[in-house]
């Protein structure tokens, strides 16, 4: 049964779009989730009744994609709020890899993608966000500037500062698992 | 790290972790209404909610299932566990290898049990005979395959007992045990298959994935097995892996002894006194298990040297139950501590030393202001273990490690004589009586003090129990068997300097050791140990000190890699 509440139009739309872009906006979710990312499929599908509801935003000139990954933005922002210590949740870290509901990347990827979303919590939302429009959404500075009502100069420095954070983050993460290696081969 | 790096993992990250096609099909069912799709919406959600599925894999599923995989010839339309367990009924033999190489077999009909560990020990089990042999292949002694009798075990009657019968079981349990399991139509390596998935809920009340089990829904038997790993075990055997993965056969035929598992024909059996022990032995352990559960209940127990300083709280009766060679200590609540003592001359060293001659009061006083290197709390519950941090100039000094576990332990997890019911009494932790002698005329012995001997293949101890000091072990002597079949004596500890607590129970306050040198260019070594044993009150035990939730969150505050299982 198809949902009443979607225009036939529209819908033939959507189903492409959903073709088209349903494997980034999963991937993106659970980057952003992990590892708890038992959610991302649910939030997936949230985005595109988000995006269903929402259509008008469609022709706003982003790309679909864009459009897409900032809705899902929206939820995973309005998930981790609302998950406030629940009695259970399921640690899916060592769980990414071959569990179902996710194709096995290679750990070394898995890995990388962990670390990258670890830094990306744990940057200020103003840096996440700016590196987040730039290289995931694939805006231009003057597009970010656009949306922001910001000059393409605080733009750039903004850019600027957040890759610089993500650098020293990096950093810390890698002396980190390299004094935790070292202690391995010590035992 | 250039922009583009930046660039590049960023992008990389966002794209990672592409969903399955399931997951791609319920999604669009969900919001498309595609009808298949529905149907596959209606397993996941049933997969998720349902704690026992055990006959599913409907036709229904396994079409949409083909559908979306491709084509395959033959889909047998219903698989159940009752299945498999026909289809086990006929089994004989049974083998599992295993990815970090441990390696199992069962002959379940004729009760026979085979393992190669990957730490170098074999054994060869026949229930029905009631009989064990062991082989160490890293063992430092002369190679010796130990046999002696096996305690009774249900490993079932058919292969469906041994190797699925335990997910059965977990399915039935009640949600408040934390273990269910989930099932679901997968393709493994190309072909179709059942997957049985355990879940369990942590000590942390966080759930894992605990187990996954394959069968072929063709052949009706199990194909293959991943489980967690226990911490535990991954670090004895200095494993990086979290899962183990195990892949099942059946063969025609098995090992029939324990030769047969690569051990050399050559090499000698030593058979175990079996039987009850002598008269005169029971009369002796009696005593000593006497004295031993009528030790306080509620006490510190502080040790010191010129190298560490261990700190125990104590609280909690020690029984006598189901175990002949343990005392239990069920419900019991025990917090140790484990401090360095440097005593390097270098000034890095200097704010960790305890300097020596130093009275209990001097220890405490030290302790107080030092972080121990390693902490072990056990709950009737649950057991907290943290190792780390180190002092300051180590290498990775704040790396902190901890490990959460379900469940009380039947013996304390603690070293080196640091309980006192182990340290005076050992005969009473896991000893067998049957192969306790008693020895006559020991040269050099006191009057009155009593010699037990016990033994088996390449050792032996010999435990010199004092009656007047209630059946205290006030000296053990450990012996190895050398290559050429000499016994050799390899470490001896005495008991001196005894004191009374107020409730008359006797303690020493040194116990001083030998040990010999592991090679012939080493040096043999000698050293003391301090004792110090107060009585406390139920006042003098704070609830936190027993609290595994604040050791817990303190760790995390120093950054502690937390492992749950």
């Amino acid at each position: 049964m198809r949902e009443a509440n979607v225009a036939d139009a529209s819908q033939i739309d959507f189903e492409r779009l959903f073709d088209e872009h349903f494997d980034d906006v999963y991937a993106y979710i659970t980057f952003r989730l992990a590892p708890q990312a038992d959610a991302a499929a649910d939030l997936a599908q949230d985005v595109f009744h988000r995006a269903m509801r929402s259509d008008a935003r469609l022709r706003t000139g982003a790309s679909a994609r864009a459009w897409l990954i900032e809705i899902a933005r929206n939820c995973v922002t309005d998930h981790l709020r609302s998950r406030v210590r629940r009695n259970h949740h399921v640690d899916r870290f060592s769980d990414l890899a071959g569990h179902e509901g996710v194709e096995e990347p290679g750990e070394e990827r898995v890995d990388r993608a962990l670390r990258v979303g670890q830094i990306i919590r744990e940057l200020s939302d103003r840096f996440a966000t700016v590196l987040e429009d730039k290289y995931i959404l694939g805006l231009t500075v003057e597009q970010i500037a656009q949306r922001r009502g910001e000059t393409a100069k605080a733009v750039e420095s903004a850019l600027s500062r957040a890759r610089d954070a993500f650098r020293t983050a990096w950093r810390g993460i890698e002396a980190r698992e390299e004094g935790a290696s070292s202690c391995e081969t010590l035992r | 790290m250039t922009d583009d790096r930046i660039e590049s993992l960023v992008r990389e990250a966002a794209t990672a972790f592409r969903p399955d096609v399931a997951t791609r099909d319920v999604a669009r069912a969900r919001l498309f209404g595609d009808d298949e799709a529905e149907v596959l919406e209606k397993r996941e959600r049933h997969r998720r909610r349902i704690p026992t599925i055990w006959r599913l894999a409907s036709a229904a599923s396994f079409i949409l299932l083909l559908g979306a995989i491709g084509a395959y010839v033959f889909w047998p339309s219903q698989l159940t566990l009752a299945d498999v367990q026909a289809a086990l009924e006929d089994v004989e033999w049974v083998h599992i290898k295993y990815d970090h190489g441990d390696e199992w077999w069962w002959n379940v009909p004729r009760q026979l049990s085979a393992r190669k560990s990957p730490d170098g020990y074999h054994v060869f089990i026949d229930y029905v005979a009631g009989k064990r042999w062991g082989y160490h292949a890293g063992a430092s002694e002369q190679r010796w395959i130990h046999q002696d009798t096996v305690q009774s075990y249900d490993i079932g009657t058919t292969a469906w007992d041994r190797i699925v019968g335990h997910v059965e079981d977990r399915a039935n349990l009640p949600p408040e045990r934390g273990v269910w399991v989930e099932a679901s139509p997968v393709v493994l390596e190309g072909r179709p298959t059942i997957r049985f998935d355990t879940y369990r809920t942590d000590p942390l009340d966080k759930v894992f994935l605990f187990e996954q089990l394959w069968a072929d829904p063709a052949a009706r038997l199990p194909i293959k097995i991943r489980q967690k790993l226990d911490a535990a075990w991954r670090r004895h055997l200095d494993l990086n892996m979290e899962f183990v993965t195990g892949y099942y056969d059946f063969p025609d035929s098995g090992p029939e002894s324990i030769y047969d598992l690569g051990v050399d024909p050559s090499t000698p059996i030593t058979e175990a006194a079996e039987g009850p022990a002598p008269e005169n032995v029971l009369a002796i352990l009696e005593q000593v298990e006497r004295s031993a559960l009528s030790f306080p209940s509620r006490y510190r127990h502080v040790t010191w040297n010129t190298e560490a300083v261990f700190i125990l709280h104590w609280d909690g009766v020690v029984t006598k139950q189901s175990n002949p060679y343990w005392l239990d200590i069920e419900g019991v609540n025990y917090r140790w501590q484990h401090y360095f003592n440097l005593n390097g001359l270098d000034e890095e060293s200097k704010p960790y030393h305890l300097p020596l001659p130093a009275a209990a009061g001097d220890v405490l006083a030290w302790a107080s202001n030092q972080v121990p290197i390693s902490v072990t709390l056990q709950t009737d519950d649950r057991t907290f273990q943290q190792s780390g941090p180190l002092p300051d100039h180590f290498v990775d000094a704040d790396e902190v490690d901890v490990l959460i576990r379900h469940g009380a332990r039947s013996s304390p997890m603690l070293s080196n004589y640091q309980w006192p019911v182990q340290l005076l009494w050992p005969t009473t932790c896991g000893e067998n009586p049957a192969r306790i002698t008693v020895l006559q005329e020991v040269e050099g012995v006191p009057d009155g003090q009593i010699v037990l001997r016990s033994g088996a293949g390449g050792w032996r101890s010999d435990y010199y129990i004092d009656p007047t000091r209630d059946f205290i072990c006030v000296r053990e002597t450990s012996w190895r068997r050398d290559h050429d079949g000499e016994w050799v004596r390899s470490r001896e500890r005495w008991l001196e300097d005894f004191a009374q607590l107020p409730t008359g129970h006797w303690y020493p306050t040194q116990r001083r050791e030998w040990m010999r040198a592991s090679s012939e260019r080493g040096k043999d070594r000698a050293w003391i140990t301090h004792i110090s044993i107060k009585l406390l009150d139920e006042s003098d035990l704070p609830d936190e000190l027993f609290d595994i939730d604040v050791l817990v969150e303190k760790a995390r505050e120093l950054g502690a890699t937390i492992e749950t299982f």
